[in-house]
């Protein structure tokens, strides 16, 4: 079942193909055929859309206190307006919008991974508070999140829409353009490893002693 | 609840709200044992929490674009293009270079390849023959008349035309067979020269490699091979002649073959009246006329 309120929340502006929350009266998959012939201001309407929802996906991959955050933010825009020419029209704009920006927040955390585990046990040795750029450290989500980077990167993918986005498995099923089942499939693994590495690990991630 | 199946809508309903007291007693049973939803929750609830509009939120997103913007309308040049202006005019002034040293190294390895068969001849030239005359066996008559090749050796360009894809495997095998021969590793060279001849018989490098080959042979004692080589230099229309015919006299008086080397001989002054063997093959001639019995050679010096 579909979170209405996660829809509302990484959706935004709107919903797909109703009218842009700025009140401007265009929809944003408009605004995206627009963009498409790189007219400047078409880009920069259709990114204003978007940016909101990219915004909220990238912080809830990568922490809201991640360094990377503002830089990755970008990445994902300008990935996204290298991505609109192969956009088909069939789903809509901010799932296809929303699933470039999480492979790309994906992306960003595993290349900023060895630099946060080795800001991370810096802080340990020095007995200092986290410095890792992440305001979770109670509970401590940065070894949840430290364990779905050794996921393969579909199931890293779906967990992290199911988990962050908030999405229902159809939801997931339909942006991933898999059958349901494979969805569930790839869910269940990625919980069943998830469940074996946390009940393994010393650490307690929920930040109890 | 069961830990290996994860209640997917429970915990969509729990984060609603939704749950009713039994069920999230059921809930929380299965959390109890499963560390994986458990984490689900609160990694959901966090995010929820982690996108809360923020008052600097909309300020940042217009920074973003505009950043975006400004990235993605940029050109891409290649990274050297950015490098400080002495740099960069130090890369394209040795790319000039480089270009123009290419051109002209081309340029002068086509001048290169036609002139070497000149200095060949000379190199070939300078090694005069002196053999001791081995036993007679049997006549071999020239085929080429002595215009043809005094036409050869005048303009021979115009009558040879270049092998255009197989000229430079033939220069490579002869300059490594000059290598070796320069080693003094003489009989490596012939191998070489007996490559070339057999990979590329047409060719120049070919024709040259059967008078140069024929000298070295006749150093090492073997008149006979060196007669052949001689011989298909001579009937190839070699640019060699003048050393090709002393060499081949030398080979058949090395070879005890009296009357056909008298005749080569007399073919070579005849011919070239002005060569640097004019003197030897007069020489020759006369110890020949004057002692023909002292001028037969010995039986164990042919093979």
């Amino acid at each position: 079942m579909a979170s209405a309120e996660s829809r509302a929340r990484f959706a935004v502006p709107a919903e797909v193909g109703t009218h842009s929350s700025d009140g401007s009266g265009h929809d944003l998959t408009g605004l995206a055929l627009a963009a498409r012939t790189r007219d400047p201001g078409a880009m920069r309407r259709f990114l204003e859309g978007i940016a909101p929802s990219v915004r909220n996906v990238c912080r809830g991959v990568l922490g809201s206190a991640c360094v990377d955050l503002e830089d990755t933010v970008q990445e994902c825009l300008i990935d996204i307006l290298r991505a609109l020419p192969n956009y088909r029209f069939e789903g809509a704009i901010v799932h296809y919008t929303n699933r470039i920006a999480l492979r790309a927040s994906i992306a960003a955390r595993k290349r900023a991974r060895g630099r946060e585990q080795r800001l991370r046990s810096l802080a340990e040795q020095a007995c200092l508070p986290n410095v890792a750029g992440s305001d979770d450290t109670l509970p401590s989500f940065w070894l949840v999140r430290d364990i779905i980077d050794e996921l393969s990167a579909v199931q890293a993918e779906t967990v992290l829409m199911r988990m962050v986005l908030g999405c229902s498995v159809e939801e997931i099923a339909m942006a991933t353009q898999v059958p349901v089942n494979t969805t569930k499939s790839r869910l269940r693994l990625a919980k069943d490893y998830l469940r074996r590495r946390l009940d393994g690990e010393s650490v307690d991630w929920r930040g109890r002693a | 609840m069961n830990v290996e199946v994860h209640p997917e809508e429970a915990l969509d309903r729990a984060l609603r709200g939704e749950l009713s007291g039994m069920e999230q007693q059921a809930l929380d049973q299965h959390l109890a044992a499963c560390s994986a939803c458990e984490a689900h929750l609160a990694l959901a609830r966090s995010a929820k929490e982690a996108c809360a509009p923020q008052p600097w939120g909309s300020r940042l997103d217009s920074l973003a674009v505009d950043h975006a913007l400004a990235k993605f309308g940029r050109v891409r040049w290649p990274a050297w293009f950015f490098l400080p202006g002495q740099k960069r005019w130090l890369l394209v002034t040795a790319g000039i270079l480089l270009a123009a040293g290419g051109v002209a190294s081309a340029t002068w390895w086509q001048r290169q390849s036609p002139a070497r068969e000149p200095a060949l001849s000379q190199a070939t030239a300078a090694r005069p023959a002196a053999r001791t005359p081995a036993r007679p066996r049997r006549a071999v008559a020239l085929s080429e008349p002595q215009s043809a090749l005094q036409a050869e050796l005048t303009d021979e360009r115009p009558s040879l035309p270049r092998a255009p894809r197989a000229q430079p495997s033939a220069a490579l095998l002869f300059e490594q067979a000059s290598a070796l021969r320069d080693r003094n590793r003489v009989d490596e060279a012939i191998a070489v020269f007996r490559k070339l001849q057999q990979l590329f018989p047409k060719t120049r490098e070919s024709r040259i490699s059967f008078a140069v080959a024929g000298r070295m042979l006749l150093d090492r004692g073997r008149p006979a091979q060196a007669l052949a080589q001689f011989n298909q230099h001579l009937a190839n229309g070699g640019e060699a002649s003048q050393e090709a015919l002393a060499g081949r006299a030398t080979a058949l008086g090395q070879m005890g073959r009296l009357s056909a080397e008298r005749e080569t001989w007399q073919r070579l002054l005849d011919s070239y009246p002005g060569t640097v063997y004019a003197s030897q093959a007069r020489e020759r001639l006369s110890q020949m006329r004057r002692r023909p019995q002292e001028a037969a050679p010995g039986v164990e010096n042919s093979r």
